[in-house]
């Protein structure tokens, strides 16, 4: 096994001399996206491990709402920079402002959770303070001997599994994929310290201005977050074939999805992908249909309680991730399951 | 901005076609030799954008990559493609570079170029799948970036681009120089012509650079220059396998019908 000793000169924060595991609150898709939550869930366990405290960063104008959240799913300390020039996400101020609270506080650990804006802002944070960045990680440990984090990322689109570790530059960094960790119960009689601290926001101005912003349209619930997916593949056949699981989907309460062929031919929209960087599901039932079972697609699907797949091929890869599996023509099955859930529910 | 004076740089990475990986020592190893590379799929995007840019205002475009000798046949692409200069960075030092070091790398070799007006970059790799170099050589620049940009609008003496972030379809201003990275949705890269590609191997030549050449510290590079490496390798986590069955479509369904009741999705009547 390979060691190293890094060389490379981090004199802003040495290692040793750090403590607390941050958590960036990324909220603006509160309350469907929650992968916040899920980090401080984590990252109490981080703590518990480094005998320290976790703290959340929260960025933004009108946002003290979130705080109480935060407390309640597990921050000791809330760093909380209100202005209205944080109104909106902005890589370019949020850098700054995030900077100059880890040089200023010099946490040991910084989460940031791994949706689009952490996966452009987290790197951006990491080069600034010249320290290390895991991305969209799937695993978070403390090592026991060595008190450093051990980072799991996927590589090769999920073919592959990285431990990655970040020997002394601080924080060690990491983003997260929403739906990796499971958050926390609310707990109302959580307390935490609140600090408000002054950040030179630069005179407010920045190089890059946002001039609209428009949330897309997007039917029902967040995949990420749905207690039940049915998600269709290549051997759903068409459109026609979606028709069908969305039939499905409403009798069961469930969210449909899909994997990238039938995003590609147009057949699903392509905010139902799943498989693909930061869309992991967390159900707690997938029926997968019609699904060959490539990696990249069993990666997003690996923290579903429990997996039910339908293909025609009985050599198809995706039996080995399903914990019941059928071989048979989905069209046909999905079509005697759902006469058969319409006449138990109609009498 | 003066008409048919833009410089945009396209950094571009060669990366295996298909991931091939070996057991070595009861650890996992990725296999390079002898497996077929091609031009990260994203980054034909940010070709095809630099070159539709000055199609349209004039100017010139640079390819650049960070990578051993074979990376070569990648910069040939580009230039099949049109681009009109075509940069290989290789040096033995600059293996075990983590994002951290490959962006200064880069860096360097863009200040050796000079001025620029934009860098573009895919968004990510699909070998590292990180994402994290365009940011980090924008940072490493002095520079903003937008990132997963959709649709470029306009260049004047700002750059207006359409992305879509998290669910929000922002229409974003930066100042020039900028960097961006793209979205598959920016473009269709068009297939190099046979001209192109005799062009490419002909005329046209990649310059091939080292460490020195473009004044890079060792010591920021590599192994050394990382901050981050990697202790392992590990397959996906799997999930024991279940049962598997077999029937007709009806008897099937009757099977997921009371795995439905069983794990309480739907009530037993």
């Amino acid at each position: 096994m390979k060691t190293k000793a890094t060389t490379r000169d981090n004199t802003r924060t040495k290692a040793g001399s750090c403590r607390g595991v941050w958590v960036f609150a990324d909220h603006r898709n509160y309350f469907q996206d929650r992968v916040t939550l899920q980090i401080l869930a984590k990252g109490r366990d981080l703590a518990r491990d480094l005998e320290t405290e976790v703290g959340v960063v929260v960025l933004g104008y009108g946002v003290s709402e979130f705080v109480m959240e935060y407390v309640a799913h597990g921050a000791d300390i809330v760093y909380l920079i209100e202005d209205q020039r944080l109104a909106k996400y902005n890589v370019d101020i949020y850098t700054t402002v995030v900077c100059q609270l880890v040089e200023r506080y010099r946490p040991e650990i910084l989460l940031v959770g791994a949706t689009d804006f952490g996966r452009e802002f987290a790197p951006r944070v990491a080069k600034r303070l010249t320290t290390g960045l895991s991305a969209d990680c799937v695993a978070l440990e403390i090592d026991p001997v060595e008190k450093i984090l051990l980072q799991t990322s996927p590589s090769f689109e999920g073919s592959v599994l990285a431990t990655i570790v970040n020997s002394t530059a601080r924080p060690q960094m990491a983003t997260v994929r929403p739906g990796t960790f499971k958050e926390r119960k609310h707990d109302h009689h959580r307390k935490a310290r609140l600090i408000k601290p002054q950040i030179d926001l630069v005179g407010g101005t920045s190089r890059m201005e946002v001039l609209k912003v428009r949330k897309q349209p997007h039917r029902g619930v967040d995949l990420r977050e749905a207690p039940i997916v049915i998600c269709g593949g290549r051997g759903m056949g068409g459109k026609k074939g979606f028709g069908v699981l969305d039939r499905l989907g409403k009798l069961l309460g469930a969210e449909v999805g899909a994997t990238r062929p039938p995003v590609s031919e147009g057949w699903a929209e392509s905010d139902r992908l799943i498989g693909q960087t930061g869309r992991a599901i967390r159900p707690r039932l997938l029926i997968t249909c019609g699904t060959s079972g490539a990696v990249q697609y069993t990666t997003g699907i690996q923290n579903s309680e429990y997996i039910i797949a339908i293909n025609k091929d009985p050599d198809a890869p995706i039996f080995q991730s399903a914990d019941f599996g059928a071989v048979g023509d989905a069209h046909q099955v999905l079509h005697h399951l759902i006469m058969r859930l319409e006449k138990e529910t109609h009498g | 901005m003066r008409q048919g004076c833009m410089r945009i740089i396209v950094c571009i990475k060669q990366v295996p076609e298909i991931p091939v990986f070996e057991i070595e020592g009861g650890l996992v190893r990725i296999k390079r030799e002898g497996v077929p590379s091609v031009v990260n799929p994203l980054d034909l995007h940010a070709l095809e954008a630099g070159l539709s840019l000055t199609r349209q205002h004039g100017g010139d475009v640079f390819a650049i990559s960070m990578g051993p000798p074979p990376c070569e046949e990648a910069l040939r692409e580009a230039l099949a493609m049109g681009v009109d200069t075509a940069i290989l960075i290789s040096d033995r030092r600059c293996a075990g570079s983590d994002t951290l070091a490959t962006s200064y790398v880069l860096s360097q070799a863009i200040r050796k170029i000079g001025s620029f007006d934009l860098v573009i970059c895919g968004a990510q790799t699909i070998d590292s799948d990180t994402g994290q170099v365009g940011p980090q050589l924008a940072e490493e620049l002095g520079i903003p970036h937008i990132a997963y940009v959709e649709k470029i609008e306009s260049l004047t003496d700002r750059l207006i681009i359409e992305r879509v972030c998290d669910g929000f379809l922002e229409t974003v201003a930066v100042s020039i120089p900028a960097l961006i990275t793209v979205s598959k949705g920016l473009n269709n890269p068009t297939r190099p012509s046979f001209g192109g590609i005799q062009d490419a191997f002909a005329s046209k030549t990649v310059q091939v650079w080292d460490l020195t050449r473009i004044k890079a510290d060792p010591r920021l590079v590599g192994d050394e220059g990382s901050a981050t490496w990697v202790k392992r390798l590990d397959p996906p986590h799997t999930r024991k396998k279940g049962e598997v069955a077999t029937g007709s479509a009806r008897e099937i369904a009757d099977m997921i019908y009371q795995k439905l009741i069983d794990r309480n999705i739907v009530e037993e009547r």
